[in-house]
């Protein structure tokens, strides 16, 4: 589903990512770890199409197209979806506004028809009674006086809304509280599928004890610089990035 | 010696002079002819205003009206283009070319004078209205517009009355032919009356002229309602004059729309005279293009007690600008005053630019004054956050514009209004080159 080869990647000149390979099949969840600094975000933001930075070398394909080709819109109604680790506050622009928009101009990039009212209603109410979402939070304008943990679960909103087929979660589970993590976590579950792919960049253990991922690469300074399965995961929690932050200068 | 120093006067200034000729068969009081006299005569002192006088800084009119088309005088030939809001079940007077061409309205508690009428009137609540000044004093555009006003009319709300189904004026330019076009109305709302007055500028033909005035009295305990909407071609040149004086424990509300016109020229001047009242304007300009819009407002808080809020918002593409003068008076007697102004714009191309001149000038000392003036662009990390949703550019940046204006639209509370309103924003949105 997703491919990505040899991805470097600068900011103003400077080098975040320094060759990054990693293929993502239909069906898994990847975990990416790492300290701060170590370009995580980076990657979630380049997926995503950020303009900010500058591609020196690469490719990314997803479903094989050229990703860096696509426009940030394009890439969302092709199924590639990022939650923010810092979802936006919009002030006067109402939250079920927003959604609708959303939904409606990825159907209609795709070619099918657009929502009607009441059916779209109905998608709403299913999908936010599954993740706690009140009513009054999609009347107000989006994520404006939101909780940490009600920004996060409007992230995971919009991706039970919009069913993408490839999910990048930014440290979603930063600010969050253990009620508002199982929350979060089992919408994320409940999305899980053979046809969906996740990959969930943290920087803590916590996360993966609810979403159990198949692989777990670690970032740092730019490169993947471990990968194994979940119980990675658990010997990084106990040791710290401290080994690899210096494996990496060193190489 | 003797040393005669004549005035040169540009080539429009002399036909606006020349224009200035006794109307055959026109009867106006003694009053009304003594107005005309004395603001052509103080037109032929000041001409056109330019970059040389403050409060036209910005907006060189000498400069900008190379030549001044003749008044259109009412031919009586015109048709109204379709109304945008004939559904809605106002009451409206359509005036195309200067020629008035529906029913006045039967609206029980509302009486309305044609201008001739009007300025044929002995009632000295008509004449005292048709005879105020804006409150910083007379400007060259609101003399010429006294001196050659030749449309328009008078609306007298009896005392006590409420009317709620807004009155719509139409001002519609339709001829192709260059022409000016003069028009002066009034409002007089009765003691404890309430009324919505819709005002709408509309004219998709080129290069014409507009100078419309109105001057409202809103009455003790009364409510008015002012909205005003312009949407004409982009070679138009429209300078208007707003004249409001409010009662004791009386609400002005004022919103304006404004997308057309090359030169946009409003000059709003609002006065407190009795105590306890309140005047709320929100106006929102979308310009882009090579579109020059100028707002130079004055609010004069005579009286204590009273409370104004202005909110200005600009869009601006292209290679549009936006100016907006505003100033707060708060005179020595007028203590408790509450006055907040605030001027925000959009900035979306690097051709554009926005003059901002928010100034208070008080001189009581138990007053809560403020004003604030913010220009940018539209937030890069709220574009990319929308995109990332799926949402397209274009249609991401409406979305933020109309975040923006929003706050300034909610105030209209009429729905129909509201709707004509943002669809107006949209399809310019859809257009402006943003």
């Amino acid at each position: 589903m997703l491919e990505i080869k040899n991805l470097h990647v600068s900011v103003d000149d400077q080098p975040i990512l320094r060759g990054i390979d990693l293929t993502v099949k239909a069906g898994e969840v990847h975990a990416i770890m790492g300290p701060n600094g170590s370009g995580k975000s980076t990657l979630g933001y380049v997926l995503a199409g950020k303009d900010d930075y500058d591609i020196t070398e690469g490719e990314i394909f997803y479903n094989g197209e050229d990703v860096l080709e696509m426009e940030p819109d394009e890439r969302a109604a092709a199924g590639m979806f990022l939650a923010f680790q810092y979802p936006m506050e919009i002030p006067g622009v109402a939250t079920m506004t927003f959604l609708r928009t959303a939904v409606n101009a990825q159907r209609k990039a795709r070619g099918e028809d657009e929502l009607t009212t009441p059916d779209f209603m109905r998608l709403i109410k299913e999908k936010s009674t599954l993740l706690k979402v009140k009513p009054d939070m999609l009347k107000r304008p989006l994520n404006v006086g939101f909780s940490g943990g009600e920004k996060k679960r409007n992230e995971i909103l919009q991706m039970a809304l919009l069913e993408p087929k490839l999910c990048v979660l930014d440290e979603t589970d930063s600010g969050l509280d253990i009620d508002a993590l199982r929350i979060v976590s089992e919408g994320v579950n409940a999305l899980r599928g053979e046809d969906r792919a996740f990959i969930v960049i943290t920087h803590y253990q916590r996360l993966l004890n609810h979403i159990v991922p198949d692989f777990v690469h670690v970032l740092a300074n730019g490169r993947i610089v471990r990968e194994g399965g979940k119980e990675l995961a658990l010997e990084l929690e106990e040791k710290g990035y401290a080994d690899f932050v210096g494996e990496a200068e060193a190489a | 010696m003797n040393m005669e120093l004549r005035r040169v006067y540009t080539e429009a200034e002399q036909a606006l002079i020349d224009g200035f000729a006794p109307e055959a068969g026109a009867h106006r009081a003694d009053w009304a002819e003594t107005a005309r006299s004395a603001a052509m005569d103080a037109f032929r002192e000041s001409g056109l205003p330019h970059r040389r006088v403050e409060e036209w800084k910005y907006t060189d009119l000498r400069n900008a009206l190379r030549e001044a088309f003749p008044v259109a005088r009412p031919n009586g030939a015109a048709e109204a283009p379709v109304n945008p809001l004939a559904d809605a079940g106002f009451h409206t007077l359509t005036f195309v070319d200067g020629t008035f061409v529906s029913d006045v309205p039967a609206i029980d508690g509302v009486s309305f004078l044609p201008l001739n009428d009007a300025l044929n009137s002995d009632d000295p609540a008509v004449k005292a209205l048709l005879t105020t000044m804006p409150a910083r004093g007379s400007n060259p555009v609101f003399d010429l517009n006294t001196a050659t006003m030749n449309f328009g009319g008078v609306f007298v709300v009896e005392p006590g009355t409420e009317i709620t189904t807004p009155i719509h004026i139409r001002s519609v330019v339709a001829r192709t032919e260059p022409g000016s076009y003069v028009s002066r109305f009034g409002v007089i709302v009765g003691a404890g009356a309430s009324a919505t007055l819709l005002e709408s500028f509309e004219g998709e033909v080129p290069d014409f002229q507009r100078n419309a005035a109105i001057q409202v009295v809103v009455g003790a305990g009364a409510t008015f309602k002012h909205l005003r909407v312009e949407t004409e071609s982009d070679s138009a040149i429209h300078l208007s004059n707003i004249v409001v004086e409010i009662g004791a424990e009386a609400n002005y509300s004022k919103f304006g729309l404004a997308t057309g016109a090359a030169l946009m020229r409003n000059d709003l001047s609002i006065r407190f005279n009795g105590e306890h009242s309140n005047a709320n304007i929100d106006s929102v300009f979308l310009k882009t293009g090579k579109q020059h819009h100028d707002t130079t407002m004055y609010v004069d808080h005579a009286v204590p007690n009273c409370t104004s809020r202005e909110l200005f918002k600009s869009v601006l593409g292209g290679s549009a600008r936006g100016v907006f003068q505003g100033k707060i008076l708060v005179r020595p007697d007028a203590q408790k005053t509450d006055g907040a102004m605030s001027a925000n714009a959009i900035i979306l191309s690097d051709q554009a630019e926005m003059d901002a001149k928010p100034e208070l000038e008080i001189y009581a000392d138990d007053v809560v004054c403020g004003h604030g003036a913010t220009s940018g662009q539209l937030d890069d990390e709220l574009l990319f956050f929308l995109r990332a949703r799926g949402i397209p550019e274009r249609e991401a940046k409406a979305l933020l514009i109309l975040a923006f204006i929003g706050e300034a639209l909610e105030d209209v509370e009429d729905e129909i209004v509201h709707d004509h309103l943002m669809d107006l924003t949209r399809d310019w949105i859809a257009e402006a080159d943003i």
